[in-house]
């Protein structure tokens, strides 16, 4: 049985109760439709109740930990995450806690899906940029392989409650915004902000103390891409020879109108 | 001087202290600006291979030592600067607030005299936790000769504190560094680790508003730019972890700046060595190893295996392993084996019998360890009782084990 349900974190929990729930053996889960006409599939309906008890369950038997990890495990890009990560659910019915020590291949599965996104996130801490637009908005623009917006956006948001932020992930066309102490998430398409001459002249700094403190005698740069891999460089100050900012208009940071959704990040 | 000159000079200055680590802080941010993640984090890396973790700069490098390893003693000509404490402070807080770095790293030469300098660096910390509400991560170097209450003071403000003790032995140091003091420099470590320990004994509730010196000390020496052998550099490397409670001794390969050299040691020391020794260090403080088992008195380790596997090559009566029955302590020390490995071989051996295939998914490197483990339906390699052969197949593909034959040699 495939189990299709709606992009949202509760959908993919419903569906994993239902699967659970089911006498027939889950092929696989997915939020993408057209998969095959031969197999049975099921339009899951996200249903609050339901996904709220697989949340209990993963509470109260599994841990705080678990929930993390199944979060992350949920913004991996493997293509197999959801049907991984369902069927490590159902075995930890029968396994509890231990149920990421069990040689499964789905297991595995999921452990490297969660410790991809896992990875990706924390390599995102670092290597994400803000540029100070003439509002005073730190505005940041990544593209990570995973869906990591939203747990990196919580970290920046830890860090500078005050300020307010906007973090957005080119690849999916996502903008994550700080604004007051609310975190939200909106599908737009953004166009680069012009940098300001006072953000000209900090990036100018930053690309003289990171030339200087390059120890030119040992020069290793596979060792350098193998920590900052390429696809990293094209958002990153220090990587940019020649200056991409042309004029120097300044530029507030105006969101078009549209609702957002509340991010809750754990 | 523009403050983009200031800042080549002053991070070219810097860039030979080795440590980056923005870690084992855990400042959370309480209404300022930033907070120290306990895993550290780091921001670029160089063309180097090096990390950028935090903004690492001199305050000055106008220095009244002369210290024949360093590239700022007073008897070279070399371009010099000194950032003013404010001007430094908001240079860290427009980079920090950029995702630039991680906090600040502050050392400095000494000028005029050590207590003077601390003091610039005090200005600097109460202007950043003060003034500009930081809650970001900053380690600063504690000036060797400064007085005790100085490094005190410094020890409240910042994340972690490092006194470099530059070498293993006493001798070393009165002949390359002759303004510095070994007893000063031990002396101001036994007093950062006795203060750290009065506070770390506070109850949680008052810990939390006093910090002193949270991530800890540490320290760094210098590979080959004296005669100190690696049995040398390591015993003292872990007598720094177990008296001192270091978090942390970095090790820095020489690589020669001042010429001539007062020791006939003038050639630049091979990375290899380097990598070798944190190899070791990493024996001594991870994987229950003591540095008397690595090496004998005299010693210097071997460039072509590394160090665990020579200790297994050379205990190979102790092996092989049966990766379902031996206690953890004996999992480490399995090359191909780390710990996060042997800690799920722990944890999943009580699931099931564990199979060689089972291992390679675990994330044990099978090429390695398969010549000292036996699993659920194998038997052991026959190489196990043939050390030569077993040396030969852990070196690493640099090592000149075998040479091609040139159909010219021999030839007149």
């Amino acid at each position: 049985m495939i189990y299709v349900f709606d992009e949202t974190f509760d959908g993919f929990l419903t569906a994993v109760f239902q699967s659970a729930q089911s006498k027939e053996p889950l092929d696989s889960v997915t939020d993408a439709f057209g998969q095959s006409i031969f197999l049975a599939v099921t339009q899951v309906i996200t249903d609050v109740f339901q996904a709220g008890r697989v949340r209990q369950f993963i509470d109260t038997h599994l841990g705080a930990d678990m929930m993390e990890t199944v979060r992350y495990a949920f913004l991996s890009a493997n293509p197999d995450r959801f049907t991984y990560t369902a069927r490590t659910l159902h075995l930890a019915r029968r396994h509890g806690a231990r149920v990421v020590d069990v040689m499964d291949d789905a297991v595995l599965g999921f452990r490297d899906c969660y410790r991809e996104a896992m990875r990706e996130t924390h390599r995102f801490t670092g290597l994400t940029r803000f540029s100070e637009l003439a509002d005073g908005t730190l505005y940041a623009v990544i593209a990570p392989k995973h869906n990591v917006l939203p747990p990196v956006l919580a970290h920046f948001a830890q860090r500078y409650p005050r300020e307010r932020l906007a973090v957005y992930d080119e690849n999916r066309h996502l903008l994550g915004m700080l604004d007051a102490g609310r975190v939200t998430l909106h599908k737009v398409t953004m166009e680069n902000p012009v940098p300001t001459q006072d953000e000209q002249a900090y990036r100018q700094l930053w690309r003289a103390f990171f030339e200087s403190v390059t120890i030119s005698e040992r020069l290793n740069p596979h060792l350098q891409r193998q920590h900052m891999p390429k696809y990293t460089w094209r958002n990153l100050v220090e990587m940019q020879q020649t200056p991409a900012e042309k004029s120097p208009e300044t530029q507030a940071f105006a969101l078009q109108e549209s609702p957002g959704r509340d991010i809750i990040w754990l | 001087m523009e403050l983009e000159e200031k800042l080549r000079i002053l991070a070219g200055a810097a860039k030979y202290d080795v440590s980056c680590s923005s870690s084992g802080s855990n400042r959370p941010n309480t209404g300022g600006t930033g907070n120290a993640a306990v895993s550290g984090i780091c921001h670029a890396w160089t063309a180097d291979g090096r990390c950028v973790s935090l903004l690492k700069v001199l305050y000055t490098n106008l220095c009244s030592f002369d210290c024949s390893y360093c590239f700022c003693r007073r008897s070279n000509d070399v371009p010099r600067a000194s950032f003013s404490p404010d001007e430094l402070a908001r240079l860290t807080m427009a980079f920090y607030r950029r995702n630039y770095i991680e906090g600040l790293f502050l050392s400095s030469a000494v000028a005029v005299n050590p207590d003077r300098t601390m003091e610039r660096l005090i200005r600097v910390a109460e202007i950043l936790r003060f003034r500009e509400g930081f809650q970001g991560y900053i380690h600063m170097k504690a000036i060797p000769g400064a007085d005790l209450a100085l490094v005190t003071r410094l020890g409240f403000l910042v994340d972690r504190m490092s006194i470099n003790m530059e070498f293993s032995t006493h001798r070393q140091l009165h002949l390359l560094a002759p303004d510095k003091q070994a007893g000063q420099i031990r002396g101001a470590m036994l007093s950062v680790r006795d203060t750290i320990n009065e506070f770390s004994n506070l109850p949680a509730v008052r810990r939390n508003d006093t910090r002193f010196v949270p991530a800890g000390q540490s320290t760094q020496m210098i590979v080959g730019a004296g005669d100190d052998t690696d049995s040398d550099i390591l015993s003292s490397a872990q007598n720094m972890y177990r008296e001192m409670r270091m978090k942390r001794v970095f090790y820095s390969a020489y690589i020669p700046v001042n010429l001539p050299h007062p020791l006939a040691v003038a050639s630049p020391v091979p990375l290899r060595r380097e990598h070798r020794i944190y190899q070791a260090d990493w024996l001594i403080r991870f994987y229950g190893f003591e540095a008397g088992e690595l090496l004998t008195p005299g010693a210097n380790l071997d460039l072509a295996v590394d160090p665990k596997a020579a200790w297994a090559v050379q205990h190979h009566d102790q092996f092989p392993v049966n990766v379902n029955r031996a206690p953890y302590e004996m999992l480490l020390r399995v090359p191909g084996i780390g710990v996060k490995s042997a800690k799920r071989i722990v944890a999943s051996r009580r699931m099931g019998r564990l199979t060689y295939d089972s291992l390679a998914k675990i994330g044990v490197v099978m090429k390695r360890a398969s010549h000292f483990l036996t699993a659920e339906g194998t038997r052991a390699t026959p190489v196990i009782d043939q050390p030569e052969r077993l040396y030969r197949l852990l070196t690493d593909g640099t090592a000149q084990t075998h040479q091609q034959l040139s159909f010219f040699d021999g030839v007149p």
